[in-house]
């Protein structure tokens, strides 16, 4: 005890206690996990491949210049080649790291961001659905999709969580719902319809359950995650209260105006998958999904105009899945047609290259997102292009 | 960095000397294996973005520490319903480590077990400097505090850690 200074038994235990404590550093990952991480880091770094070298050569004042264009833009009105961009094409990267991110950046609110990350989720589940349709959601794609799909809707559920509005985050769960059982119950029309494309939509089914089981478990969430998607032939039985979609009367009005707009995009769509592809199995479905979206409408009406706002809501949310239920599904109808006459061509000629050349043009139907009602007006006027030469990117502007 | 493939060599070789680090750094501070091997994909994943920016790197293996702390804080801030205590209260799971024997692998599940009883405070600062073996410094670094306050840190955890395994 006497010979004992603080000072040496100090050094003295030190010395001990890394000895002992370096010992911890014999723990490591599980070699599989590692590997697989490994894998998945890997994966993540090269499906941000495309846009990191513009990234990297953009010196700070461009990107800003860049990133306030996107801004000018707003609400992506403009066909820039990058917004219907695919995964796997030159250009997604610059969809998703760049376009995408300035559009989060240029709203002004919570309330605004969470409606964009919601929109953008949705996005991730359109984009699963096109390449499965065209037979190419490779595994490594549907897992990016699906890792980028849970941010979108973690961030869209933050952002509403910090709004002020209190009544912010249940719409935003509500429209963000709906959404996505649209998406789920095209899903299963479209099994319905391609026999030999089964596996593959089944995948894109995978893609949107495993996501939602992901997402913070609120109780819209669990809740979608659990409910299974109701057949569409199916009449509804009763209307259920849903208390996570409590609304006040404001944003039950807001709602009725979505489903207003969302059932005149469907009956726009399906007029026109009606002249492109007459014959398509899945016109018929489209045209059930919008009747039954306007049973679904009248009656939130109705519920609204007797008070019950929760009901109302209710009601408004499921037209609302209904209706673009209806547009996804015409959409769906004009590809049918297309991949149809594909195989015919190919069955002709026997070239396989055909798979791989399908044009993809920059139409607006290959845009998830485009309901008319929000923004329209500036269609024209700004047109951003994002042009490729070895290597480093161009941005041109015209009109304004 | 200019190039992609670049960036993927600097990439994969980082993860394969750091990745068992970053690990069991989260096994501390999470409690948890799987949540411990999701921190590491996630820290490689910000490392990565990091790198694409272009971002000139002076100490990569302190800079992934300093990511997947973040990343800890912002889990907790996010559920935070998940009490910082957790770890005290369910003690602490020893990580399948795969190849090693199971002395090795007892011995090092104990010396994090060690560090895992010390209170939050401390448990940071020791894992850093005694496990891992990073300087009083470089720890500041990671941490974002003065090098003296690391050691003092130190220091007090080491203190604490006596008192714990004498008392027991």
């Amino acid at each position: 005890m006497i010979n004992r200074s603080p000072m040496t038994d100090d050094t003295k235990y030190e010395a001990i206690v890394e000895e002992r404590l370096k010992a911890g550093a014999s723990v490591r990952m599980n070699a599989s996990a590692k590997a697989r991480v490994r894998g998945a880091v890997l994966a993540y770094a090269r499906s941000r491949g495309p846009v990191v070298s513009p990234l990297s050569v953009f010196r700070m004042r461009f990107v800003a210049g860049m990133l306030a264009l996107a801004l000018i833009v707003g609400g992506g009105t403009t066909a820039a080649a990058a917004e219907s961009a695919l995964p796997g094409d030159l250009l997604y990267g610059v969809k998703v790291s760049v376009v995408e991110p300035a559009r989060t950046l240029a709203a002004l609110s919570d309330e605004d961001r969470a409606s964009v990350e919601a929109e953008l989720a949705e996005r991730r589940l359109a984009e699963a659905e096109e390449l499965s349709a065209a037979g190419a959601l490779e595994d490594s794609v549907k897992e990016e999709l699906d890792e980028r799909y849970e941010k979108h809707v973690a961030r869209a559920e933050l952002a509403a969580g910090r709004a002020k509005d209190a009544s912010v985050a249940p719409f935003t769960r509500a429209l963000l719902s709906a959404r996505l059982s649209a998406h789920r119950e095209a899903v299963v029309a479209f099994d319905d319809s391609e026999e030999d494309e089964v596996e593959d939509v089944a995948d894109a089914t995978a893609l949107s359950f495993s996501a939602k089981a992901a997402v913070p478990e609120t109780a819209a969430f669990s809740l979608m995650a659990s409910e299974p998607a109701p057949a569409p032939e199916v009449a509804r039985a009763a209307v259920v209260e849903r208390p996570e979609f409590e609304l006040g009367d404001v944003r039950v009005a807001a709602l009725a105006k979505k489903v207003t707009s969302a059932l005149a995009e469907a009956e726009k769509r399906i007029a026109k998958a009606r002249e492109d592809a007459p014959e398509s199995r899945l016109l018929a479905d489209a045209d059930a999904a919008l009747a039954r979206a306007r049973t679904l409408s009248d009656e939130g009406a109705a519920f609204l105009a007797s008070g019950n706002l929760p009901l109302a809501s209710s009601s408004y949310v499921d037209a609302l899945a209904s209706a673009r239920k209806a547009e996804i599904l015409a959409k769906g109808a004009k590809k049918d047609k297309e991949r149809d006459e594909r195989r015919k061509k190919e069955d002709k000629d026997d070239d396989r290259s055909s798979l791989i050349d399908e044009p993809k043009t920059p139409s607006e139907d290959d845009s998830p997102e485009r309901s008319g009602e929000d923004r329209s007006s500036t269609a024209s006027e700004v047109e951003v292009e994002i042009e490729e030469e070895h290597g480093e990117y161009e941005v041109k502007v015209r009109g304004g | 960095m200019d190039s992609r493939t670049d960036m993927e060599r600097v990439l994969t070789q980082a993860y394969d000397l750091y990745a068992d680090g970053i690990y069991r750094f989260g096994v501390v501070k999470l409690s948890d294996r799987e949540a411990a091997e999701d921190l590491v994909q996630d820290a490689f994943m910000r490392y990565y973005d990091t790198l694409s920016r272009g971002t000139v790197i002076q100490n990569e293996r302190a800079l992934l520490y300093t990511i997947a702390r973040r990343l800890v804080i912002d889990k907790y801030r996010k559920a935070k319903s998940l009490s910082l205590d957790l770890l005290e209260e369910g003690g602490f799971e020893p990580a399948d480590t795969g190849i090693l024997g199971a002395e090795e692998m007892a011995a090092g599940a104990e010396a994090l077990a060690k560090v895992a009883l010390l209170p939050q405070e401390y448990r940071e600062a020791i894992q850093l400097r005694f496990v891992e073996g990073f300087s009083p410094a470089e720890i500041a670094e990671i941490t974002g505090e003065t090098a003296n306050a690391v050691s003092v840190r130190v220091h007090r955890g080491l203190k604490k850690l006596r008192e714990l395994l004498e008392g027991s």
